[in-house]
């Protein structure tokens, strides 16, 4: 957990994003946990921590997918237009309560989503992609 | 014997006799008198004389009733003029018209003096005949293939027998045409009137109906056409006792003959095209069998348009049924997943308060917390399974009691609901029905419909606990629209428009019941028949709109 220790929720689900936190700060508690409401509220926070200049912590976002005003998809088509440097440390992971295969494979196919997970999440869940993103990083460093 | 001059010469006037009664065709020769030198063998016949006869006569004491007009004819030709008609109208003794051709032409004598004239006439009245006869059968053929034309190119019966009747005036000649529908066997009153007409005299069918029940009309040319399926000809109305309830009118309108062809379409149904001329006996044999051919074609056609339209009806139907498949198809499958979606993310809460509480990771200020929480889910869950039941309720069939529904008695009714169901909560309703204050539905679901979108409105996620709703009615495009506007901003509806459950999702935070209230609204408005329209744009109000035809 040396390198993930920022995590970013997104959902309009105020239980999920108190369960998400409790998670993960249950597994990791020096951890930073930010939790948001809305897609662009989430939006707005990454850009004002994460777009500073010589900014380089990277963070873990738990995207919801369904969503009022601004959906996931909405959320990933802005993220797009960010800087490289910005969108290659905030590693996107879709939590979403739906088990259609249409989302997954929308998901899946978005190359700035890492994986997509089905709510709830599990200490375990959690513990294996911070496992996968360090291995992940590691190879690269 | 031939008299011959003292150079063996015969004299002009004997040449002229030797010649005339060896002619082939119908001449006299007079003399300066008017008396007859000779006739030809032909003129003799056609008049009943022998030779011996009329020679030395006057031609005066032959034909007494000879006119004056023929008389200065003769005597401009006695003194030089040659004169010729071919074409010319003689009465004759028997009182019968004939078309003779003739000329008049002054002859000299061997003293180059005029010695008299020389009368050469053909009776043509058979050559005439047989022309105006060919141009007659021109005339009708160029008629039918003209009308052959219109018909090939036909694509709606309307059109296709508004430009036959015009054909039929315009190249056939004729007066006046019209063509009607006989009635439905089953209605009480059985009218026939003209649903096209043409031609110079139709004033003819000013108010003009045929009542099959009135005893005289129903003896009449169209209804003994309709009934007999045969063709009846009138060409003389003066003399036709079957044509008396229309002898006045057609008189003043100098018509003389008629001819109805009865039309008996492929679906049972019948009609009639009557067709008048100013002539007598205009319609003979051969006419009669050319306009008949003309109805063959003109049922031909009409089946055929009628087969065409048959078929593009039922392709335009079958379209229509897998559009409206493919709508239903999709519509379910937003319910579906709007169902799914809002029932599994609250059992996904429960699931993840369980396993936090079996990891044994709460503290016992987390405890108390997620056990309000778990209420608050229980509670959410339970609405969404309510609206849901609610909504396939609806989808089921129920029969309709529909009704004249006084609007504004309606939302005073919805108004008073929403205050006792929700007191907490201000709305402010801003109704004007002074363009519209009835609708034609059921009004059970109409006031349950209201009444849903109103507590959707007012149930707002942000946790306001006022509206400002406008309502209003009007007629637009034959529709009854009912509108509905409150005071929060929308969202580019176009960006969502190709999923309808993001529309639904969208709403989701102006609108309660995480979409299911609003498909719940729509399902009740399907049910009566009604349409329901979301405007909503761009720091605009979100406006409903839900529309009936009128």
């Amino acid at each position: 957990m040396e390198y993930f220790n920022n995590f970013i929720i997104v959902d309009d689900d105020k239980v999920n994003n108190m369960l998400c936190t409790k998670i993960i700060l249950n597994l990791y508690p020096e951890a930073t946990v930010s939790s948001f409401l809305t897609a662009r509220a989430g939006l707005n926070y990454i850009v004002s921590k994460y777009g500073q200049p010589g900014n380089t912590e990277v963070a873990v976002l738990l995207l919801d997918i369904i969503m009022p005003e601004m959906d996931a998809w909405d959320f990933l088509k802005e993220f797009e237009s960010y800087e490289p440097s910005l969108k290659e440390r905030i590693k996107i992971y879709i939590l979403s309560s739906s088990v259609d295969k249409k989302d997954m494979m929308k998901a899946n196919a978005d190359k700035h989503v890492e994986y997509y997970l089905v709510k709830p999440l599990t200490s375990e869940s959690i513990h294996l992609m911070i496992h996968v993103l360090n291995k992940k990083l590691g190879k690269q460093q | 014997m031939i008299k011959q001059d003292s150079e063996g010469k015969m004299s002009k006037e004997l040449t002229l006799r030797s010649l005339t009664t060896s002619m082939p065709v119908s001449v006299a020769v007079y003399d300066n008198e008017m008396n007859i030198i000779s006739a030809s063998q032909k003129w003799l016949q056609r008049y009943g004389f022998k030779e011996e006869d009329i020679l030395g006569k006057n031609y005066y004491s032959l034909f007494t009733n000879a006119s004056d007009e023929w008389r200065m004819v003769h005597k401009r030709c006695l003194a030089g003029a040659t004169e010729k008609n071919d074409h010319d109208i003689f009465r004759m003794a028997n009182d019968c018209e004939e078309i003779v051709k003739w000329e008049v032409t002054p002859w000299k004598n061997d003293n180059e003096e005029i010695g008299g004239i020389i009368v050469y006439s053909e009776i043509i009245t058979d050559s005439e005949t047989v022309k105006r006869s060919n141009a007659k059968m021109i005339r009708e053929l160029n008629v039918l293939n003209e009308v052959g034309h219109i018909i090939f190119n036909a694509t709606d019966d309307f059109d296709m027998i508004d430009a036959v009747c015009k054909k039929i005036i315009t190249s056939g000649g004729y007066q006046l045409v019209w063509f009607g529908f006989a009635p439905d066997p089953l209605h009480e009153k059985q009218l026939i009137s003209p649903l096209h007409k043409y031609g110079t005299a139709v004033h003819y069918l000013d108010n003009f109906k045929i009542d099959l029940n009135n005893e005289a009309q129903s003896k009449g040319p169209t209804a003994t056409a309709l009934k007999t399926g045969k063709t009846v000809v009138v060409n003389n109305l003066l003399n036709a006792p079957i044509f008396t309830p229309w002898l006045q009118n057609a008189k003043e309108h100098n018509i003389h003959s008629s001819i109805t062809l009865p039309i008996s379409l492929s679906d049972g149904q019948k009609c009639v095209i009557c067709i008048y001329s100013c002539k007598k006996d205009a319609f003979d044999e051969q006419e009669v069998s050319i306009l008949e051919r003309l109805a063959v074609k003109i049922t031909y056609s009409f089946n055929d348009i009628k087969r065409r339209y048959d078929n593009k009806t039922a392709q335009i139907q079958q379209a229509q049924l897998i559009k409206d498949l493919r709508l239903r198809n999709r519509s379910l499958e937003d319910f579906t997943y709007l169902v799914s979606h809002n029932l599994r993310a609250k059992v996904a809460d429960l699931l993840g308060v369980s396993n936090l509480i079996s990891e044994h990771i709460l503290s016992e200020a987390d405890s108390k917390e997620l056990n309000g929480e778990v209420g608050r889910i229980a509670q959410k869950l339970d609405e969404v399974i309510r609206d849901l039941h609610n909504t396939l309720l609806v989808k089921e069939q129920t029969p309709l009691n529909n009704e004249q529904i006084d609007l504004s008695r309606l939302f005073a009714y919805v108004n008073n609901s929403i205050a006792s169901l929700m007191p907490d909560y201000k709305t402010n309703m801003n109704i004007n029905f002074s363009e519209n204050n009835y609708i034609f539905t059921d009004r059970y679901y109409l006031c349950e419909a209201c009444t849903q979108l109103m507590l959707g409105l007012m149930k707002k996620q942000d946790g306001n606990t006022s509206s400002n709703i406008k309502i209003s009615s009007r007629i637009k495009d034959n529709k009854v629209q009912l509108l509905i506007e409150d005071d929060h901003l929308g969202f580019n509806l176009k960006a969502a428009e190709n999923n309808a459950f993001t529309v639904y999702k969208k709403l989701y935070q102006h609108l309660s019941g995480g979409g299911i209230k609003l498909l719940y609204v729509k399902a009740i408005l399907e049910l009566i028949g009604a349409v329901f329209y979301i405007n909503c744009q761009e720091e605009e109000n979100i406006k409903f709109m839900i529309e009936f035809d009128a």
